[in-house]
């Protein structure tokens, strides 16, 4: 069988380094993945348009303000998995200059030469700077200057100031002539002084490449997750393979954020900085990091219906957890509060107490896409099918183009036949459910909740939208939690069975499910499965007998 | 075919009833015409150009008058659907308007507006715009708010929840709307072609037959008005069909 190649693109910059790494020390090997190095690319832009342009599956290192250019000319096309970081203890961009000069501070730039490294990035970086400072950008002079020449330029003279990296900015500290005359990290200080971290750049992958290969995506994550190991460790023969590529060494290693950093300072970075700084108004850039270790917490929620309507209580300190690509179920006696924790959860009721997170984003921060028990409600019969599903998108304002261009990559990817042209009155009662689970689908939410999706619909349709479910959970990671009134349908689908109690609803007990889902359990899946139905049932009719 | 076979026999059940009236001699003829005498009054009439322009004026006043509704009510009737507290706050206004007889305005829009057509069309306006914005702002106020409620916690705005969602759901009790100012506004430009009187308009036919007490021209009129109401009705349930495809029979 013909393995994959994956098709990496090398920017010869400081930030390749866990490629690099993962060349050397056949990591890529060792995972099983067969992979072709493309290592001659100077410049990120060259690289990011050959991965938008499907030449390449994998870049690095791409400057954020590259990355987020290509966006905005083909957006949705590239998602980034790792980013570097820079922050208060890692600096990366340099300010150097000659130590008899008269260039003390950032102050004094002021109608000085200074070259800077030639990205597009540098440029825009030292501008912002520059701009904070209060120097008149007409005051100074920048001068692109390549990697290689920039020691002499600075050394004799040709410029004032050198802006620049790793490594030529560690081989010069090494000369006694030449003094940084900003020792904080420049552009978490003053790019971006009240975060945590200022993302500088990332290893982005083609997203049609990920969405085609999942697993193999994941797999090669997991590569420059050890490679990133490996440069934190810092041993002497990272720094050898420095050397190999860079001839020279870099006074920081630990630019390099793995799938743990905190995406919600990322994210703000991003969003104030970049969008509205460089570009005027927000662009649809998805910058995604990788965060396969998030949990849900649903802590102590708690609502009674408004006064008007009798101020009864529905739900009563709800708690429970759910990990990230996890199918849960909520099973209990009927007019439990299951659908208002439901409405609750995707922002269309306020509870009166308890919160939501996930990780440390708060509900608000997390795309939730909600399939409702009656679904007809939502579909809009006067759109045509792909309209419909498409519908989260327009509310985005994407273009036309777009949004039907991902409506039928989602169809495609999820092996999902409809006629999107028809309208959904033409539809039966399972692609109409279909429709719906799609819509909810499309704007890629991070959480999918769907209120006894399979109520209203026969056998065969229940069966082949149970498998499609499942595989949207396993294809895409999302964090499924369904409201069932059929046990057998809970224990085969989900690996946690949250069981309520009668109103004022609480948890009763939540069961974890052993057995994952099968389509051919084997005999002692199949005992297990109906033990667990069988507690699950024993406390449930001991809840439907309890007397109010 | 069935059904146009049913409406036919009905028809002619009626023309067959009308014609015993007369038989009987149950009404005084002079104020009585038979189906004969309209007939024959009506092939009479069509020779003449007349009654195609009365017929032509009403309907242009009525068209006017239902268009200028649509275009100016629908918007209004849509947004205060939506805005249920700003519903709330104007629907005693609404019903007071309502409640005014249209007629009783004429005289005071013939003042400010002259005996021209446009006092009679801004007569059936006032009369039918009202009608129009209540039955869409009710439509709109009972409709199941799931939708909206739906996609306003996945980020859509109130423009975008008018424009994406509002406006069609609006579009059914905009087509009822409409059906119930057609023949409101006919009734309306008929009485006030009666009141103040025109070259040209139906409502002027019957009042000149009702003085010369041509009772088989008066029949024929009166024909011809609910053949136009018919009509009328037939284009808009068209129009409905075609625009709002989606709406269960």
């Amino acid at each position: 069988m013909n393995k994959t190649v994956v098709k990496i693109g090398i920017s010869k910059i400081s930030f390749s380094l866990p490629l690099y790494i993962a060349q050397e020390k056949k990591l890529f090997e060792k995972a099983d993945i067969n992979v072709s190095f493309f290592s001659d690319y100077l410049e990120a832009e060259t690289l990011c348009s050959d991965i938008v342009n499907k030449k390449l599956d994998i870049g690095g290192y791409v400057a954020l303000p590259i990355f987020l250019s290509s966006e905005i000319q083909a957006p949705g096309s590239l998602q980034c998995s790792h980013l570097a970081i820079e922050d208060e203890n890692h600096a990366f961009a340099s300010l150097l200059t000659q130590k008899n000069s008269n260039i003390h501070s950032l102050a004094d730039l002021k109608n000085k030469k200074i070259g800077i490294f030639p990205t597009a990035a540098f440029e825009l970086w030292i501008k912002i700077i520059l701009k904070k400072q209060g120097v008149p950008l007409d005051s100074v002079q920048l001068i692109s200057i390549q990697p290689e020449d920039q020691s002499e330029a600075l050394l004799d003279k040709k410029i004032d100031v050198l802006f620049t990296n790793d490594p030529v900015a560690s081989s010069l500290l090494q000369n006694h002539l030449i003094e940084n005359i900003c020792n904080e990290s420049l552009l978490h200080t003053y790019i971006a002084p009240e975060t945590k971290g200022f993302p500088i750049g990332g290893i982005v992958f083609q997203k049609s490449f990920i969405k085609k290969n999942p697993k193999l995506s994941e797999k090669i994550v997991a590569v420059i997750d050890r490679a990133i190991e490996y440069i934190k460790e810092d041993s002497k023969e990272i720094q050898s393979i420095i050397q190999k590529y860079y001839t020279a060494s870099f006074s920081q290693l630990s630019y390099w954020k793995d799938q743990e950093t905190n995406k919600k300072d990322l994210q703000r970075v991003t969003d104030i900085y970049y969008y509205n700084k460089l570009f005027d108004k927000p662009v649809n850039a998805s910058l995604l990091v990788f965060e396969p270790h998030y949990r849900i917490d649903i802590k102590n929620i708690s609502y009674n219906r408004p006064q008007s309507t009798g101020g009864q209580q529905i739900l009563k300190d709800i708690s429970f957890q759910i990990k990230k690509g996890e199918v849960i179920s909520l099973f209990g006696p009927n007019g439990s509060g299951k659908t208002t924790l439901f409405n609750i959860l995707s922002n269309i009721l306020t509870a009166d107490s308890g919160t939501i997170s996930i990780g440390n984003m708060d509900k608000s921060q997390i795309k939730i896409g909600y399939v409702f028990q009656d679904y007809r409600k939502i579909l809009m019969p006067w759109f045509k099918t792909i309209d419909n599903i498409a519908f989260p998108l327009k509310l985005q304002n994407h273009t036309k183009e777009m949004r039907h261009k991902e409506v039928r990559d989602l169809c495609e990817f999820l092996g999902i036949h409809l006629d999107l042209e028809s309208y959904p009155s033409q539809l039966s009662g399972g692609q109409q459910q279909l429709i719906a689970i799609l819509s909810a689908l499309i704007d890629k939410p991070e959480v999918l909740l769907l209120d006894e999706p399979f109520s209203a619909i026969d056998f065969q349709t229940t069966l082949f939208l149970q498998e499609k479910i499942m595989d949207i959970s396993e294809k895409l990671g999302i964090t499924i939690i369904f409201i069932s009134h059929n046990i057998d349908e809970a224990v085969l689908l989900s690996k946690k069975i949250v069981l309520l109690t009668k109103k004022p609803t609480t948890v009763k007990k939540v069961f974890e499910n052993k057995v994952g889902y099968s389509k051919n359990l084997t005999e002692e899946e199949r005992i297990e499965s109906m033990s667990l139905k069988q507690k699950i049932l024993d406390q449930f009719t001991i809840e439907c007998n309890k007397k109010l | 075919m069935n059904k146009q076979l049913k409406t036919l026999v009905g028809i002619l059940i009626f023309i067959a009833l009308w014609q015993g009236f007369v038989f009987m001699d149950i009404f005084n003829p002079i104020y009585f015409a038979s189906p004969f005498e309209v007939y024959t009054e009506g092939m009479n009439m069509f020779q003449h150009q007349s009654v195609y322009l009365d017929t032509y004026y009403t309907l242009w006043r009525v068209l006017m008058s239902v268009v200028l509704a649509i275009v100016i009510g629908t918007p209004i009737g849509v947004i205060l659907g939506y805005f249920s507290k700003a519903y709330q706050t104007l629907s005693g206004v609404i019903d007071f308007i309502r409640s005014i007889p249209p007629v009783v305005i004429y005289p005071l829009l013939l003042i400010g507006l002259g005996i021209g057509d446009e006092s009679r069309i801004a007569t059936a306006l006032f009369g039918s715009i009202v009608v129009l914005v209540l039955i869409i702002a009710e439509g709109i106020s009972n409709q199941d708010n799931t939708r909206r409620q739906f996609f306003y916690s996945r980020g859509a705005r109130h423009r975008d929840i008018i424009k994406e969602i509002i406006w069609y759901e609006a579009l059914p009790h905009t087509f009822v709307a409409i059906r119930t100012i057609t023949s409101l506004s006919v009734i309306i430009i008929i009485v006030t072609e009666m009141l103040v009187s025109t070259k040209y308009g139906l409502g002027t036919r019957v009042q000149n037959v009702q003085i010369t007490s041509n009772i088989p021209d008066l029949f024929v009129t009166i024909i011809i008005i609910g053949l136009m109401g018919i009509a009328l009705n037939k284009i808009t349930v068209s129009l409905e069909k075609y625009i709002v495809f989606w709406k269960e029979e």
